[in-house]
């Protein structure tokens, strides 16, 4: 029984990918691991978010469905998908947020080769921050700049504690910076959120906002940075009067959006106020922003869809000179969708019914380690090992910074990327 | 909170000073505060005689202790291992240096509090500043937890 | 493969070939002295040939970057390659890496296509702000720094502000003056790092920097905007110092820069934990004298440690490259850029072939590139350029390699290009033994781990150590 010390391990569960994570593994399991949070240890202990003593179950074998599902070996299964792939017309290539850097880039090049559409989880948020830098330009940093001199952050739609838990100890509240030499007691925090939470004991300001008001609380803001008259606004002024004073006050104020802002109301509108929100501190003081992302690899996806094709938004295929596509979300196409390939996500949860529900009517091909609500509905199931625990691989930090993945358990599962390649590799072959 | 001493611990090994675990009973008692060594290391201890005497060095020992030796209660159903609490403290930081600026503390670096199996863990109750009778004034730790994980008695 | 080119005639300061015309045999990716039996010969004659171009600074992978190329303003990886190969190039340094992007920075170069890559590391001295006070700490930094070269997998070490600034007036100790880091460095020894690049800015050029032999001033048009300056520059160069151009094409161009040198429409900004931001604009340098200094500097060709630069995409976009080719290489194709007169010499193709070949291979040390002889990597360009071809067809000529040989891997083939994916490397300096301890000092401000920001495999292509 010996046992083997990985140190400095990246934990691939949220966006913070905290690259200190130790663990010591004893006949290929974790024995016991340090510094990782709660939501990382589940997913190093294959249980349940936030829960480590309940296992998630694991897809055993490759699965195919006749009148039931079936266990199967992958080879049947890989030609079972090519087949589901290759017989459709406009297939559906999504999720890919929790996959590694090179098993993004083949599912991009099978929708290209299936000229199909491709999705990432959460796209339409991420795309409105993208497509708002055209007006209001960009204003980034990696994280340890965001440490080293923000005197403020506000946290806007997420909840980093839930999303993100090391995310306020690591990046930006409590670490001590370069030239925050106390950490929090030399920074300020708000936080703008729909109900009250943990947040609101560690915020200098909590600013509860109605549902659906974020964009109006965000024009308002502007107007009294512009001297402007704000009495038809009816929500809470005074906060925000409060909290724009002290906005333009500090020296450097780092903002976190999350995926609060397209829950509720209006994603683009709402990011678009917020960026133009940026843009007009900027004038006054220095403020950065970033989107905090729970997937591990979100930024992954956005690298790669900007490398390849210029353009962050999902990627269209379909039609001629395909992918530059100017929409925030093709799921509104999803009625023209004949088959999905979902990678490392669950639509049925996290889509709204009315999506999920044209999902239940097409054939879908999931690549994904555990049992989820699709796995009920998929066609072809294929386990695969978890990346960054028992498969390598590279994701990128919400700051855009890339991390190598490491290997720390054996499994006897492929990785999603060796899956996805051998289909583009049959596809190639029988496709050309 | 009274710091726990080693009399108090003294009153409950064999006495004998036959140095079977290396030390006189008293050095026994004084490694056994600093953790070094367990009761179960000395032989007579395990005898049935001694049973009680163990289950009270084990309950004085045990996490209890913690928090009598510095007033610290800690609740791990509630911490998500945030480890906000792990970089405020101002002694990780001096014995650590990764500790420092955010990241946790390197593996065999010895702190105070480190996050073990996504929970938080007071690893050396001793050098807290609340242990030391002339530094009694932190508190950082139980202030800034935001799962409210980390209490004062 | 084994391939035969024949018939050409050849241009390599570093092997005194000034049109001389000879076969050049390709065997395992490396120019040999010959052999029978080729498996493909090529038809060079009545055309130049050249190594691969080396490009000692171009940004194609700084941090931020990706952000202007997902509003379509930028080159896709994929464009890069594909458009340096057609110019005849086979190798791209990027000019800024630091401790924190250098993951970043390398796996971003690897995703270009045909090109090898390389990167100079641009050390925040920040991080070494109590070491570079006082020269008693030379021989530590000395030490410290080819460890950091080696772990970021870089080529060479730059710096981008010669100073420490806060802006804060409470840390006003902890900075440093230019005058200050300049003397420092000056003082570093050559083998520890054969030669340090320099940012070039006006201010750097109001300082006085008592050993410039030791450094490299890097896209040094950029700031020459008086005669002061110039003979400042020419004064550098003779006393051993090596600078890259940095001309232009004056056109609008997309510029990275600090929130003063911004023209034009703005992007955005990125901290890099320098004294200021990074600003992504866009527009035209037209106030400055720059841009004639830029060209009478490399008219006058004072020295030939002179490199081919642009500061791509600043002073002009790597894609500008033909175009100022043909103007250094004939009076009558730039006639009109400027009202003052400019010198009326000209470039003939051997000294093209030495600023955009022979010595930014030199600088950024690679022995193996930037020139034709046995030995040398089999990287080669092949131009349709004669006596006969005329001034007006030197830009498309340049523009359009007839062919291009990458590690002895045809990739343009009677100027289309057949195959991209040939192997890529990334060039970097290393030592011998790699002991990180000492450099840790260098990243204790970092949020990564040391061993993470070192730079993994995973990011590079293949590693070449030199
Ligand atoms: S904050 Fe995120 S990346 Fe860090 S340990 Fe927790 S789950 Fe893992
Ligand atoms: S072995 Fe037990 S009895 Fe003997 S000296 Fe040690 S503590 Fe005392
Ligand atoms: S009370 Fe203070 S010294 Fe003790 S663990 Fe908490 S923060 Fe550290
Ligand atoms: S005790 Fe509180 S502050 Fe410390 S890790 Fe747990 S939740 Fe976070």
């Amino acid at each position: 029984m010996s046992e083997i010390l990985y140190e400095s391990v990246v934990c691939p569960s949220c966006g913070c990918l905290c690259d200190d994570i130790d663990v010591v593994v004893e006949e290929n399991r974790v024995k016991s691991i340090r510094n990782v949070c709660e939501w990382g240890i589940s997913k190093f202990l294959f249980t349940k978010k936030f829960t480590p003593n309940v296992k998630r179950g694991r897809v055993e074998k490759p699965m195919i469905r006749g009148k039931t599902l079936t266990e199967t070996d992958y080879e049947t299964a890989i030609s079972r998908a090519v087949d589901i792939l290759k017989g459709s017309k406009k297939p559906l290539i999504y999720g890919l947020t929790n996959s590694g850097y090179n098993a993004q880039k083949i599912a991009l090049n099978i929708a290209r080769r299936l000229k199909g559409l491709f999705e990432p989880r959460g796209a339409a948020l991420l795309s409105s921050y993208y497509a708002a830098m055209g007006d209001s330009n960009f204003y980034v940093a990696p994280l340890e700049e965001i440490r080293n001199n923000a005197d403020l952050i506000i946290y806007w739609g997420c909840n980093p504690i839930h999303s993100t838990p090391r995310h306020l100890a690591r990046y930006s509240v409590y670490p001590r910076g370069r030239c925050k030499e106390r950490g929090s007691q030399d920074r300020a925090v708000f936080t703008v959120d729909v109900a009250e939470n943990e947040m609101g004991k560690l915020s200098r300001r909590f600013l509860q906002v109605e549902r659906g008001t974020d964009s109006l609380v965000m024009e308002t803001m502007m107007k009294l940075l512009r001297g402007e008259n704000v009495e038809d606004y009816k929500g809470d002024i005074a906060t925000i009067e409060n909290m724009v004073r002290q906005m333009t006050k500090v020296s450097y104020g780092a903002i976190f959006f999350g995926l609060g802002l397209s829950a509720r109301g209006n994603a683009v509108k709402n990011i678009e106020n917020l960026m133009a929100l940026v843009k007009e501190l900027n004038g006054k003081t220095r403020f950065v922003i970033l989107p905090l992302y729970d997937d591990f690899n979100t930024s992954g996806v956005i690298q790669l869809l900007i490398r390849e094709l210029k353009n962050p938004m999902p990627a269209d295929f379909s039609v001629d000179h395909g992918a530059k596509n100017s929409k925030y979300s093709l799921l509104e196409n999803l009625h023209e969708v004949d088959a999905a390939l979902v990678v490392g996500d669950d639509p049925f949860w996290s889509l709204p019914s009315e999506k999920s529900d044209l999902l239940k009517e097409i054939p879908i091909v999931l690549i994904d380690p555990y049992w989820t609500r699709t796995t009920n509905k998929a066609q072809v199931i294929f386990p695969t090992a978890v990346t960054g625990i028992e498969a390598e691989g590279v994701a990128y930090r919400m700051d855009g910074l890339p991390l190598k993945l490491k290997k720390v358990l054996e499994s006897e599962y492929p990785s999603d990327e060796s899956i996805l390649g051998e289909i583009y590799q049959r596809l190639h072959k029988e496709f050309p | 909170m009274a710091k726990l001493s080693m009399y108090q611990l003294y009153q409950y090994l064999p006495k004998t000073d036959c140095e079977k675990c290396g030390f006189s009973c008293m050095g026994f008692a004084n490694r056994l505060i600093s953790r070094d060594i367990k009761p179960e290391d000395c032989p007579f201890l395990l005898e049935p005689e001694y049973s009680e005497s163990l289950t009270e060095l084990n309950r004085l020992l045990g996490p209890e202790v913690e928090k009598e030796i510095t007033g610290l209660i800690i609740d791990q159903e509630k911490c998500n291992g945030c480890g906000i609490c792990v970089t405020v403290c101002e002694v990780n930081m001096e014995k650590s240096r990764e500790a420092e600026s955010g990241r946790g503390p390197g593996f065999s670096d010895d702190v105070v509090l480190r996050i073990d199996n996504g929970k938080i863990k007071l690893v050396d109750p001793h050098s807290c500043r609340r242990a030391n009778p002339s530094s009694h004034i932190c508190r950082a730790c139980a202030e800034l937890c935001p799962t409210k994980a980390i209490s004062l008695v | 493969m084994k391939i035969k080119i024949e018939g050409g005639r050849l241009y390599d300061p570093g092997n005194n070939l000034d049109g001389e015309e000879r076969d050049i045999f390709i065997e395992d990716g490396i120019i040999v002295e010959g052999f029978s039996g080729a498996d493909k010969t090529i038809d060079a004659s009545g055309k130049a040939i050249m190594a691969g171009g080396v490009d000692v600074h171009s940004h194609v992978a700084t941090y931020g970057l990706n952000l202007i190329r997902g509003m379509n303003r930028f080159y896709s990886p994929r464009e890069i390659g594909h458009i340096y190969a057609k110019m005849g190039y086979t190798h791209v340094n990027e000019p800024f890496m630091t401790q924190v992007t250098a993951n970043y920075v390398h796996h971003e170069l690897s995703s270009i296509p045909i090109l090898d890559t390389s990167a100079f590391l641009v050390l925040n001295l920040r991080d070494a702000e109590t070491k570079i006070k006082s020269a008693k700490h030379l021989e530590e930094v000395e030490k410290i720094i080819p460890i950091i070269i080696a772990g970021t997998k870089a080529i060479g070490l730059k710096i981008y502000e010669p100073f420490v600034k806060y802006a804060e007036r409470k840390y006003i100790l902890r900075n440093v003056t230019a005058k200050k880091t300049l003397s420092f460095f000056s003082g570093m020894s050559r083998e520890s790092i054969p030669r340090i690049i320099m940012h070039t800015s006006p201010e750097l050029f109001g300082e006085e920097i008592e050993n410039p032999g030791g450094f490299h001033f890097s896209h040094v048009g950029s700031a020459i905007n008086n005669e002061e300056a110039y003979q400042k520059v020419l004064h550098y160069l003779n006393a051993g110092a090596t600078v890259d151009l940095g001309l232009f094409d004056l056109e609008q161009n997309l510029r990275i820069s600090n929130p003063k040198q911004t023209v034009g429409e703005v992007f955005g900004r990125v901290d890099m934990g320098l004294s200021e931001d990074i600003v992504f604009s866009k527009g035209k340098v037209s106030e400055n004298e720059a841009p004639f200094f830029a060209f009478k500097l490399a008219l006058s060709q004072p020295s030939s440690h002179i490199s081919f630069s642009t500061d791509s995409p600043a002073n002009a976009s790597f894609e500008a490259y033909p175009k100022i080719f043909s103007w250094l290489m004939k009076a009558e194709n730039r006639a009109n850029l400027f009202d003052k007169e400019l010198p009326d010499s000209e470039y003939s193709l051997l000294d093209i072939a030495r600023i955009t070949r022979h010595n930014p291979a030199y600088i950024l040390g690679l022995k193996n590139k930037g020139h034709l002889g046995v030995g040398a990597e089999a990287d080669i360009a092949i131009y349709d350029i004669n006596e006969d071809t005329k001034p007006s067809e030197l830009e498309a000529c340049f523009k359009d390699c007839a062919w291009l040989i990458k590690s002895g891997c045809i990739v343009v083939e009677d100027h289309r290009i057949v195959n991209d994916q040939v192997e890529k490397k990334t060039y970097y300096r290393g030592v011998e033994p790699l002991d990180y301890e000492p450099a840790k000092i260098l990243t204790s401000y970092s949020t990564f781990r040391f061993e993470n920001l070192m730079v993994d495999e995973v990011f590079t292509a293949k590693e070449v150590k030199v």
